[in-house]
C-alpha cells in the first residue's frame, strides 16, 4: 500500500453514506405529506339574515279626570210604590234622595286613550257594577274625540274617551222597598283585538 | 531512476487502481413517466341575491288587519298582540363537485324577548319548491338553486288564560341576526 493512499480514502469518506441520503429524502417526503393536511378541511358557506329590534305598542285608558258621582233622574209622579210622595222629576246626586222604580242613575267617565300600534284595534266594554238592585242593568255609550263610537284604532291615540253609564231601575220591582244599595266596581274596559 | 521518481510512479499507479475501484459504486436506474393531469376541486357557496341585500330588505306586516301586508319599519312602528311580521331574503346556491353533499340550516336569531317568537322562520328551495329542513341535502344537482329565507316574528294573541298580559306593552327587544349556512359533509 502506498503511504499516500490514506489521503485518497479520506476524501472518499466525506461523501454521505447512501443510507443517510435515503433517510434525508424520506424525511423530506414525510414533510411534504404532513403539509398536505389541509385536505382534511370541509366547506362551509354562510350568509347573514339580519334581525331587527321590534317594539310593541300599548293600550291604556287614563282617567282624565275619571268618573263623576252617580246622579239619578226621577221620572216623577206616583210610582209603583204607593202612599209615598216623591219630588217631581229632577236630577240630583245619589245619596241625598231616594230612588224609586223606573228611575235612571247615570255617571260620566272621561279618559284619555293611549292606542299605539300599526294594527291596533279594539272596542270598549262596560264592566257591570256590583251592588245594583236586582233587575237593574247598566249600559254605556261612548264618544271618542267627540264622535260616538264603540271601537277605536291607533288613529284615536290621545283622544278623550267619554263613557256615559246608565243604570235603569226596573219599573215593576216591589222587593227593594226601603233598601239601600252601593254601586261599586263599574269600569270601562278597552280591549284590543286582532283577526 | 531516482527514488523520488519511483515513488511518483507508484503513487500514480495506486491512484489508477483506486479510481478503477470506483466502478463498484455504480447502480442502474430506469424510469418511465406516468401521465398526471389536472385535478380540480369543486366549490360550495351561498350568495345573497336579495334585491338591495338581505340586510336592507323590508319587513312586512300580516294581512289580517289594516293596513294589510304593508311595509313595516321596526324602528318607528309598533307591534300589537296577534301581529306577524316577516322578512324574505333570496340566496343562490353554488354547489360543484361530484361527491358534493351539504346540509342547510338556519341558525342564530337569539332574542331576550318573551313576547315574540321566531319559530316560523324557514328556508325554502324555490327551484325544487321544497322546504329545507335539517334533514335536507344539497348536492351538485342544486347548483344555482334559488333559496328563500323567511324570518317570521310572531307576537301571539292571548288566550283565555292570558287575556290581559299588559306587561307586553311598550317593549323593545333585539332580534339578533340569523344565518343561513351550507355545510359540506362526506362519509
Amino acid at each position: 500500500m502506498s503511504p499516500h493512499a490514506p489521503r485518497h480514502r479520506a476524501a472518499t469518506r466525506r461523501r454521505l453514506p447512501r443510507a443517510a441520503v435515503g433517510a434525508v429524502v424520506a424525511t423530506v417526503a414525510v414533510v411534504l405529506l404532513v403539509g398536505g393536511n389541509g385536505s382534511l378541511a370541509f366547506w362551509r358557506s354562510a350568509r347573514s339574515m339580519s334581525g331587527a329590534s321590534p317594539a310593541s305598542g300599548s293600550l291604556a285608558l287614563t282617567p282624565n279626570p275619571g268618573c263623576t258621582s252617580w246622579t239619578f233622574t226621577q221620572t216623577g209622579g206616583p210610582s209603583a210604590w204607593s202612599g209615598t210622595a216623591y219630588p217631581a222629576t229632577t236630577t240630583t246626586t245619589a245619596g241625598t234622595r231616594y230612588v224609586e222604580p223606573n228611575d235612571t242613575l247615570s255617571a260620566t267617565c272621561t279618559y284619555t286613550l293611549k292606542a299605539v300600534g300599526t294594527h291596533l284595534r279594539g272596542s270598549f266594554t262596560l264592566v257591570q257594577p256590583s251592588g245594583a238592585p236586582s233587575g237593574a242593568t247598566a249600559t254605556a255609550t261612548y264618544t271618542v274625540g267627540g264622535a260616538a263610537q264603540t271601537t277605536f284604532t291607533a288613529a284615536d291615540n290621545g283622544k278623550a274617551v267619554v263613557a256615559t253609564l246608565t243604570l235603569a231601575l226596573p219599573s215593576t220591582t216591589t222587593s227593594s222597598q226601603g233598601a239601600s244599595f252601593t254601586l261599586s266596581g263599574a269600569s270601562i274596559s278597552a280591549r284590543q283585538v286582532h283577526a | 531512476m531516482k527514488k523520488s521518481t519511483k515513488g511518483a510512479i507508484a503513487a500514480g499507479g495506486a491512484a489508477v487502481l483506486l479510481l478503477g475501484g470506483a466502478g463498484s459504486l455504480a447502480y442502474w436506474t430506469s424510469s418511465a413517466n406516468v401521465a398526471g393531469g389536472n385535478i380540480s376541486s369543486g366549490h360550495l357557496s351561498i350568495d345573497d341575491t336579495t334585491a338591495g341585500t338581505c340586510a336592507n330588505a323590508a319587513w312586512k306586516i300580516d294581512s289580517a288587519e289594516t293596513p294589510a301586508g304593508a311595509t313595516f319599519d321596526p324602528a318607528t312602528q309598533k307591534l300589537v298582540p296577534g301581529d306577524t311580521i316577516t322578512k324574505v331574503c333570496s340566496f343562490k346556491v353554488s354547489a360543484v363537485g361530484t361527491h358534493l353533499r351539504a346540509t342547510a340550516a338556519v341558525t342564530g336569531g337569539s332574542t331576550t324577548a318573551t313576547w315574540f317568537n321566531t319559530t316560523g322562520s324557514k328556508l325554502h328551495d324555490d327551484t325544487t319548491n321544497a322546504d329545507l329542513t335539517s334533514s335536507s341535502v344539497i348536492t351538485a344537482a342544486n347548483n344555482n338553486d334559488v333559496i328563500t329565507g323567511t324570518i317570521v316574528v310572531n307576537f301571539p294573541y292571548g288566550d283565555a288564560t292570558t287575556v290581559s298580559t299588559n306587561t307586553t306593552q311598550d317593549q323593545t327587544a333585539v332580534l339578533n341576526a340569523l344565518a343561513v349556512t351550507l355545510t359540506q359533509v362526506h362519509s
